[in-house]
């Protein structure tokens, strides 16, 4: 088991730490402003990246099994988190675009990888999601984009990092309690990097996570909820609207920029952020524990029997 | 034409036509349709069937569980006492091991994946008598799990065959086993959480009517 932790969790987490570090803490790196501003971005996708590798192996293009898709997205977040570093100075309609653009690209991923010209009907991104889930899922992606890139402009420093460490840990226990364990542990591997991010961002000077962080942040965390509630049986605990308190939970913070809090000492107003966002968390965490403890287990009566036989 | 040949031919076309019938059925040509015509489809009975699968669980102790939904038909020939071929179909989202959290692990995306492969499939490839015996057979087939195909060799005993001229029942039970990695299902094999090969005990039971 405890090699299981070290490839599976730890040395990711290590990977995205180590990631930080650099980014972030070395004096000769953290002046390249592209390579600090993508630094988290980066860190959480090489972290998803290596964790899903030790878990479920690479993937075939396009994946057999819907499941490879995280690692695509895993793969294809690192670009895409330094690319919009470079777009940082450009303003409306570019993060607008950006969020919408990325939504349809994810969207229509099962059609965009079929290799011929007129593909027959592809499989869906993940079972039995209809046409409308995949248009909600455009539309989650980006609206949580542009809500996260704006905030990421406006809210420097450990908080992001936090809030999202916070809710990539409540994802977490909902894989778990839903019976996806290699998801659950993906799901660990973002929140302590994230967690890390947070940290590093105390002594770094509270740099700016950047919009591509943002967005990797953001997108990831609905992406793998997308994933984990179309590719599980959930248990009644976990409804649709838990993993939307989840997934939506970074978004309190847009109200929480305003004049009130924002004259509150730093470490106030950082704390009360941190608050607001953990209680849909918590709350989440504590109506799923049964789910996770396996106290809502019931047997047919006639497997107990059959389990008497073999005694 | 005379009304003496119009009345023989009355006669004579339906002779002929008999004749030419019954030449036709005897004939070497028409001798697999009557094979076919003795052999008995037994449509498989989900209440009375099940597919038990048996693995061992951190090196120690072995966990059981079983699939409840379990549909196809065996075609048999000798009133239902020899089997021709067995098509098996599993309904993963039947996973039964006595308790909810483990069911939900094992339909997830680890193990049997039930929301993307919904069953698992047996279709028979040959079917050998085992020597000594007149109620086994070693019976081949391709299994089809995860989106994998396999070929897999199952000691098939017929338990039980009874019933009327009206309507039979015939029960039989596969016993094999499989490693799971080689459908993909990898998870815990490295590491030791969960053993790699898979005993199965499947139960079928086979409805025959008129």
């Amino acid at each position: 088991m405890f090699v299981m932790f070290l490839l599976s969790f730890l040395l990711p987490v290590l990977a995205g730490a180590g990631i930080l570090a650099l980014g972030w803490l070395a004096p000769p790196i953290r002046k390249v402003q592209w390579l600090s501003l993508s630094t988290l971005g980066v860190g959480l996708s090489v972290g998803l990246a290596l964790s899903y590798l030790s878990e479920s192996g690479l993937p075939s293009y396009p994946p057999a099994r819907s499941e490879g898709w995280i690692m695509l997205a895993a793969l294809a977040c690192i670009p895409f988190a330094v690319l919009l570093s470079f777009t940082e100075k450009l303003e409306f309609p570019w993060v607008e675009l950006t969020g919408l653009a990325t939504g349809v690209v994810v969207g229509l991923m099962p059609i965009i990888s079929g290799s011929e010209l007129l593909p027959e009907i592809p499989k869906p991104l993940f079972p039995d999601m209809g046409i409308m889930a995949h248009a909600k899922l455009v539309l989650e992606l980006a609206f949580g984009i542009i809500i996260t890139i704006r905030l990421a402009q406006v809210r420097t420093g450990p908080t992001l990092p936090t809030a999202f460490a916070i809710c990539f840990t409540g994802a977490s226990a909902c894989a778990m309690a839903s019976g996806w364990i290699s998801l659950s542990i993906m799901f660990g591997v973002l929140s302590a990097i994230s967690g890390a991010a947070a940290l590093f961002a105390r002594f770094a000077g509270s740099p700016n996570i950047g919009r591509g962080s943002a967005a990797v942040s953001a997108g990831l965390l609905i992406f793998l909820a997308t994933a984990c509630w179309y590719k599980t049986s959930a248990p009644p605990e976990v409804t649709w609207w838990v993993w939307v308190l989840l997934v939506g939970a970074p978004l309190l913070l847009l109200p929480l920029e305003n004049r009130v809090v924002n004259r509150l000492p730093s470490a106030g107003a950082y704390w009360i952020r941190v608050i607001v966002v953990a209680i849909p968390v918590v709350w989440v965490l504590v109506r799923i524990f049964p789910a996770i403890a396996g106290e809502a287990s019931s047997g047919s009566d006639e497997m107990d029997e059959m389990m008497k036989m073999y005694q | 034409m005379p009304a003496k040949h119009h009345v023989l031919m009355i006669f004579a076309l339906p002779i002929l036509s008999l004749v030419t019938m019954i030449s036709l059925a005897a004939s070497p040509a028409l001798q697999p349709q009557e094979a076919d015509e003795s052999q008995m489809t037994f449509k498989l009975d989900p209440v009375h069937c099940m597919a038990n699968f048996r693995v061992q669980h951190m090196g120690a102790g072995m966990f059981w569980g079983r699939f409840n939904e379990v549909t196809g038909q065996i075609v048999t020939t000798d009133e239902g006492k020899v089997p021709v071929s067995f098509d098996v179909v599993i309904d993963v989202d039947s996973i039964d091991t006595g308790t909810e959290k483990l069911d939900r692990t094992l339909m997830g995306p680890n193990f049997f994946d039930g929301k993307e492969f919904k069953t698992i499939t047996f279709v028979t490839e040959g079917i050998t008598p085992v020597a000594g015996s007149d109620s086994k057979w070693t019976v081949t087939g391709q299994v089809s799990m995860l989106g994998v195909t396999k070929p897999v060799s199952a000691i098939v005993e017929r338990t039980g065959v009874n019933g009327n001229a009206v309507m039979k029942k015939a029960g039989y039970e596969a016993i094999f086993s499989v490693k799971r990695s080689d459908f993909g299902m990898s998870w815990g094999v490295d590491n030791g959480a969960l053993g790699d090969e898979v005993n199965l005990v499947v139960g079928l039971e086979g409805d025959w009517s008129v």
